[in-house]
């Protein structure tokens, strides 16, 4: 629970953080032992439905293999002769250094997401906007309008669902080939762009005719205050990277980023 | 207002003379002199020349065709236009005796609230505390307070339950009872509703005018009420404002007068009039028919279309007319109002489409529930009940939309998924709520050239074909305009047009109706007519009891994915009224008169 009470832009800034102590390695081992933590602080501090995170770390998951894929397939280090031969097969060689260098990167776009997780899972859009009003000063007028605009995502899915019956009545068949794919989005842009500038305009007189002006200074009713909670969990966070950074280091495994790829 | 001073008459009703509490005479919570409204500054005005009041403690009617700029005439009233939308709003408005321009923006609000047509989009945040939140923090409520209000103007909606949900999983009735709690919270001295009801169920629209004028009696509010639907707004107002097709007022004065005099010219414009009225009219011809026929007390007859008297305006008002004549000629108009409909018969008794058990679930949620239907050629079938009913997944599921996750749907005999899609679409027609969805083509004539063209005909017939149906549907002046271009009513025809071009045997429609003027309407309506008669079927979604009982020859009524009644109307009204409450539905009025003056009748007769 207490992640979802952790101010949401201590929150963001632990993260960014974060993300920028963990870019600095480029070694496997460091990203490797910050996942471990990142996944334990997860879940440890926050209650989160774990096959929600698994829904959403499962892309990452298969954009970081295909990370390692590539880099092994594609090694940048020209020189073989420097580092152990792991594994040969015909004219494809895997060396320690590329692998070394192909698992790193792959657990680069997994720490990533998994930091990322952390934010989308456990925060409150609306939390978050008002924090972003309160403790960032962000203008009333785009926190309010990101809001609105945020409420309307569904209905969009929704609509696009129903042009495609409705086309689908009309007798449009399904499309095949790139070019009528491109036409068959023609179709579909304009009535959903003239619903979302309807859908805007509505939203905005609506939120007009309650009085709202984008004027700054207002009450609020949630008050969202930054607390030394919100700092420990940032210094919790920062500080167990630093732990693995300084485990990795013991075992001689921190290798520091120079520009490599 | 009683019914009294509702029909107080005698008085000349110029604009100035509000009905009702003399002593607010000299507040105008709205005045406008010479107002014009154009979007673009060359364009021609949306509105012209307009000078209107609103009176405090007064409760408006503003009543047009639709298309007529309703609704652009409440927002400038309400200073919405120019500063929320661009637009060019020449004349003079003040709001509570001060000029427009002279309100700081945001405090506007704080006497005028608005309740929206499209209950959707007008929220900007996630749950109902939040929103009522939002509207406090806008006039700078003081955090103390705010928890309080938030609880007492929700309790007066009835929403307190609801205080931590999401918006988005609120049903469209209680939607509009957060906006109505929206204006409470900012306090305001005068409501604005723009056709808030009409997309609600009828049990779900009742309940939001009930609560509406509780509230306005109880606040002292001001009302300025746009609604296509009268029926149940026209009780409680005081005065109309009637505008016609070119953004001019044409009446302003009391309701009665005006359905008295100029019930031609509301026809003509395609204003939808009163329910009551028109039964009354339809029984008035009724009776003196039937008194010349028999010949007997042919004067008690004549009564019910005595000019003297204005006209009854609500079921109430109807029900005191009749409760007046005679007890034979009571006796008489109640066979008159519940007619017995000459059952069509079917001849060919030809089955189109079977349903058998048909399950859809979305979200492990079952839908869909058990659903088994026949339709037939040559019948005209309603499909009504609550919001969230399954209703437009059933008509979807029915025309092969989407697939039922069990059961089994047999057009003429054949399994659904066996036909190719081609012959299925040949087959089944489907005119969807927002006439939007369905354009294809960029122009007019393309569009309705869009299905005969995919039928293989060749282009001569095509063109004349097309050319033939833009004159039947009053399209062809612009028949080279841009689908999107078109106003709501000329929308509404071509989306009908270019599905009809089609000659499917089976329709199915999805609210047809929704937000159309009563003359588009009764048109579409007898389009639809004139294709069952041929031998087509319809199924049609709708709210609206009236047009059910109307046209529909068979009722079905679902409810939480089950059918819970399919039969015939007559018999649902009379034999199942139990249902209808239960499955938010109500009663036509002839058959709640009807009902109403039986019952009178009866205690009547016992008496003597």
């Amino acid at each position: 629970m207490m992640l979802r009470d952790w101010n949401p832009s201590i929150k963001g800034l632990a993260i960014i953080l974060a993300v920028i102590l963990l870019s600095l390695t480029f070694d496997p081992v460091t990203p490797l032992l910050a996942l471990a933590f990142t996944i334990l602080f997860t879940f440890g501090l926050g209650r989160v439905p774990w096959r929600k995170w698994l829904l959403g770390f499962a892309p990452f998951l298969i954009m970081g293999f295909g990370y390692v894929w590539t880099a092994l397939l594609f090694p940048r280090s020209a020189d073989p002769a420097a580092s152990a031969v792991l594994w040969q097969w015909g004219s494809f060689i895997v060396i320690e250094a590329t692998f070394h260098q192909a698992l790193s990167l792959g657990l680069r776009v997994l720490i990533f997401s998994a930091l990322s997780l952390i934010f989308i899972l456990t925060t409150d859009p609306v939390r978050f906007m008002l924090s972003l009003m309160q403790q960032c000063k962000l203008s009333p007028k785009w926190a309010y309008g990101i809001l609105a605009g945020y409420r309307f995502l569904p209905f969009f899915k929704e609509e696009l669902r129903i042009l495609q019956h409705a086309h689908r009545m009309r007798g449009v068949e399904r499309e095949r080939g790139w070019k009528n794919k491109l036409r068959a989005w023609k179709r579909y842009a304009i009535p959903l762009l003239a619903s979302a500038i309807r859908k805007s305009e509505r939203v905005a007189a609506a939120m007009i005719s309650k009085g709202f002006s984008g004027r700054r200074d207002r009450t609020y009713y949630t008050e969202l205050r930054v607390t030394w909670k919100d700092w420990l969990l940032l210094a919790l966070l920062l500080g167990g990277i630093t732990l693995c950074y300084y485990l990795s280091w013991k075992l001689g495994y921190t290798q520091w980023y120079r520009g490599q790829l | 207002m009683t019914a009294g001073q509702l029909l107080a008459t005698g008085r000349s009703h110029s604009a100035s003379v509000p009905a009702g509490d003399d002593q607010h005479d000299s507040r105008k919570a709205i005045m406008a002199e010479g107002l014009a409204l154009a979007f673009e500054e060359h364009d021609a005005p949306v509105l012209a020349n307009i000078d209107a009041a609103v009176h405090d403690g007064e409760t408006v009617l503003l009543l047009g065709p639709s298309g007529c700029g309703k609704s652009s005439l409440a927002f400038c009233l309400t200073g919405l236009y120019p500063y929320a939308i661009d637009s060019h709003v020449e004349g003079r408005v003040s709001i509570y005796g001060k000029p427009l321009a002279d309100y700081e923006s945001g405090d506007i609000a704080q006497l005028i609230g608005i309740v929206f047509q499209d209950f959707e989009s007008q929220f900007c945040m996630l749950r109902v505390e939040e929103e009522i939140a939002f509207c406090l923090e806008n006039w700078n409520c003081p955090r103390a307070d705010m928890d309080h209000i938030i609880r007492e103007v929700l309790d007066k909606v009835g929403l307190n339950d609801w205080r931590h949900a999401f918006i988005h999983e609120l049903s469209g009735g209680m939607k509009q009872k957060l906006a109505l709690a929206c204006a409470l919270a900012l306090r305001t001295r005068m409501l604005v509703l723009d056709e808030p009801t009409s997309n609600l169920d009828p049990y779900a629209r009742r309940q939001f005018a009930n609560l509406v004028t509780e509230l306005a009696l109880k606040e002292g509010l001001t009302l300025l009420i746009i609604e296509h639907q009268l029926d149940d707004w026209i009780g409680i107002a005081n005065r109309l404002l009637v505008m016609d097709a070119d953004g001019t007022i044409v009446y302003d004065g009391l309701p009665a007068p005006y359905f008295k005099h100029h019930v031609a010219e509301a026809k003509a414009h395609g204003i939808w009039l009163p329910r009551a009225l028109e039964l009354q009219q339809a029984l008035a011809e009724d009776l003196s028919m039937v008194g010349k026929a028999t010949d007997v007390s042919s004067r008690d007859f004549a009564d019910i279309a005595e000019d003297a008297d204005d006209p009854p305006l609500t079921e109430q008002q109807l029900l005191a007319k009749l409760s007046s004549l005679p007890r034979d000629a009571q006796a008489t108009a109640l066979s008159l109002l519940t007619p017995l409909k000459t059952k069509r018969s079917y001849t060919e008794d030809r089955v189109f489409l079977q349903a058998h058990e048909l399950v859809f679930r979305r979200k492990g949620r079952a839908v869909i529930d058990g659903v088994s239907l026949t339709l037939r050629a040559g019948e005209w079938v309603a499909l009504v009940g609550p919001n969230g009913a399954g209703k437009s997944t059933l008509a979807s599921l029915l025309s092969g939309l989407t697939q039922p996750d069990e059961g089994n749907i047999l057009l003429q005999g054949i399994h659904l998924h066996r036909y190719a899609e081609r012959e299925l679409r040949a087959f089944i027609g489907y005119v969807f709520q927002n006439p939007e969805h369905q354009f294809i083509a960029d122009t007019v004539r393309d569009e309705l050239a869009f299905g005969l063209r995919r039928q293989g005909i060749s282009e001569e017939d095509v063109q004349s074909q097309v050319t033939d149906t833009l004159t039947r549907f009053r399209l062809t002046k612009i028949a080279d305009a841009n689908p999107f271009a078109l106003s709501q009513g000329q929308k509404r025809r071509l989306s009908v047009a270019a599905v009809l071009t089609d000659s499917q045997q089976l329709l199915m429609c999805d609210e047809p109706t929704y937000g159309q003027d009563a003359y588009a309407s009764k048109q579409l309506m007898d389009m639809l007519h004139s294709r069952v008669q041929a031998g087509s079927a319809v199924l049609m979604i709708t709210h609206d009891m009236e047009w059910v009982e109307a046209y529909a020859d068979r009722v079905i009524v679902l409810s939480e994915g089950q059918i819970r009644y399919d039969g015939s109307p007559a018999s649902l009204w009379t034999e199942h009224a139990s249902l209808l409450e239960a499955n938010h539905l109500r009663m036509p009025m002839n058959y709640s008169v009807a009902g109403r003056l039986r019952t009178q009748l009866a205690e009547g007769g016992e008496r003597r």
